[in-house]
């Protein structure tokens, strides 16, 4: 009996082992150092695995047989991820100042949740990418029902039980899909499914609706979107800023590998895909509109953006992959860069009216400024960043044909700019009536001007970034 | 030999037997016992897949699925347990201050 070494390229892996050392360490030591050093070990930790990310950039080194891959797409899906889990660790050093106790273990579960993200952007076989769905849900369970108050448990408690469910439909769907093909490996089952001998396509198709539903569920697209703005207001407003960002960039990397690479040739679930596009689109932005409570506010609007990005995992791979990672480049930007603000001017997790930001134009022009920065990204307004992602999107499903969804985005995205303005207006046209606290230490000022020049730049000069981004194509 | 569509068509039953009883039962334990019915089917999908096609790849699949699913009982107890100790019952509908 032979035996065979396993394929194992430590070197291709470097930002995933990165971040997992990084948890390890962050789990043992607060036992010896202080909460504040835990915050500097897991934002040097996550430094690292983006300096380790931007160096293997077009190597396109691989693991395990091709299972795990550090090709362009994962490593600029891994970059938007590190990012949000950065500006997650420094927006969690203001939760303290206001009273609010991010324990040590916040970092070392938020360490975790990022590595699932990566291992789930980085596979290219469906056992692979189901364990880095896993690790990453597990994670963010625990961290959205991190508070002992009642709302914080309420929503660990939905997000764990409906979160559950999502992942065993979704286990279902890759047993169909496996059954169907007989293989796990993304490219395998693309062959399979094109070879002249395949005649499985009904199991393949059922399969695929299985794994959209469990997808559906964790990118927040309606009807499965219920759990979303109770787990998102509920949950700590740090643990919200990271799900409504890295969560689920990493979701739509996997979205986009299963139904790009693997399933793009069965049919069945693309006609259900865009009527839950067009249902996202319309109930994530009218729910919106009649919000009073910004992080509620912020939730539904997750929801709509959601939908916006779905229309890129409908587009050919070769546009829908860059125009999907571009677009969540600066989604994730723009949307923690609002939670930020919104973390720094509520007095406990609840968030905040929109009411009491009346007159912050005069008493906090920074913060004032860069939330009326990030919503108009949010709105899509040019030269915003926000705006040539949805250009870039758009165009990608258009040039597939979805010309009806493409116009239904366009008319609710124009609807969203209702409820985006409002707060910019009473921040600078109203007199101010509630005195909120500002809870934002230098490290979260200098944030929101970092993440506000990269919104600002991503949408002036798209050509620098997007151009790297081709290389994403297959 | 029993024909693979049988072993499908009872994992199917079991799927949906954990589906609605997610669906319709309040009880968070109750709950989380239909989710863990609705992965052993997935399970018992798989084996006989792997058996069809006379490849143990799905076998060892399984494993790592009850991995997964041993790591979500330890996560999702302690979330129960954490979060019940503090209220009378395990039903979820006491837990509906969230709303909007």
């Amino acid at each position: 009996m032979n035996f065979v070494a396993p394929d194992v390229n430590y070197y291709s892996m470097l930002p995933f082992i990165t971040v997992l050392l990084t948890a390890v360490f962050a789990t043992i030591l607060p036992f010896y150092v202080s909460r504040k050093a835990i915050a500097g070990l897991s934002a040097v930790g996550l430094l690292v695995a983006l300096a380790a990310s931007i160096g293997l950039w077009n190597t396109n080194l691989s693991s395990f047989y091709g299972a795990y891959r550090s090709d362009n797409f994962a490593l600029g899906f891994g970059i938007v991820l590190i990012v949000g889990a950065l500006i997650a660790v420094i927006s969690s050093v203001d939760v303290a100042k206001r009273g609010g106790t991010m324990q040590a273990e916040f970092f070392a579960i938020l360490l975790y949740a990022v590595s699932g993200t990566m291992l789930l952007a980085s596979a290219h076989d469906l056992i692979v990418l189901l364990i880095g769905f896993e690790v990453m849900s597990l994670g963010v369970y625990v961290l959205s029902s991190f508070q002992e108050t009642a709302k914080s448990e309420e929503a660990g408690m939905k997000y764990f039980l409906l979160g559950g469910f999502a992942s065993a439909i979704l286990i279902f769907g890759i047993a169909l899909v496996f059954g169907a093909t007989g293989k796990f490996g993304l490219e395998a089952i693309n062959t399979a499914v094109l070879s002249p001998e395949f005649k499985n396509s009904s199991i393949a198709a059922v399969g695929a609706l299985f794994i959209l539903i469990g997808f559906g569920f964790k990118v927040a697209m309606a009807p499965f979107h219920q759990w979303t703005p109770d787990v998102y207001t509920g949950a700590p407003t740090v643990v919200t800023q990271f799900m409504s960002v890295a969560v689920k960039a990493a979701a739509f990397a996997g979205f986009l590998h299963i139904f790009g690479l693997a399933l793009q040739n069965v049919s069945g679930w693309q006609t259900p895909l865009q009527f839950l596009i067009a249902l996202t689109l319309m109930i994530g932005n009218l729910a919106a509109l009649r919000q009073s409570n910004l992080k509620r506010m912020l939730a539904y609007s997750s929801v709509a953006h959601a939908g916006y990005v779905g229309l890129a995992v409908l587009a050919s791979p070769s546009q829908g992959f860059s125009s999907a990672l571009y677009y969540l480049g600066i989604y994730t930007l723009m949307n923690a860069g609002a939670f930020a603000v919104l973390n720094v001017l509520s007095k406990d997790d609840d968030g905040l009216e929109i009411e009491s930001l009346a007159g912050l134009g005069s008493s906090k022009p920074l913060l004032a400024a860069t939330l009326t920065f990030f919503l108009l990204s949010l709105a899509g307004i040019p030269p915003l960043g926000g705006f040539i992602g949805k250009y870039l999107i758009f165009s990608a499903a258009a040039s597939s044909g979805y010309y009806g969804l493409v116009i239904l985005a366009a008319l609710t995205s124009a609807v969203s700019l209702a409820y985006y303005l409002r707060p910019i207006g009473l921040m600078y046209f109203r007199p101010r009536v509630t005195v909120l606290p500002d809870f934002s230490g230098r490290s979260t000022r200098v944030l929101l001007v970092v993440c506000a020049a990269g919104v600002l730049i991503l949408g002036l000069v798209p050509n620098a970034v997007y151009g790297l981004l081709e290389l994403v194509k297959k | 030999m029993v024909e693979t569509q049988y072993y499908i068509a009872l994992a199917a039953i079991l799927f949906s037997i954990g589906a609605v009883g997610f669906l319709t039962r309040r009880s968070a334990i109750q709950m989380f016992l239909c989710v863990e019915l609705m992965l052993n089917a997935a399970n018992l999908a798989l084996v006989a897949f792997s058996r069809a096609w006379g490849d143990l790849l799905a076998q060892s699949a399984v494993f790592i699925i009850l991995t997964l699913a041993a790591a979500e009982v330890a996560i999702g107890l302690g979330i129960i347990v954490a979060i019940f100790k503090k209220r009378p019952t395990t039903n979820v509908d006491v837990l509906s201050s969230l709303k909007g």
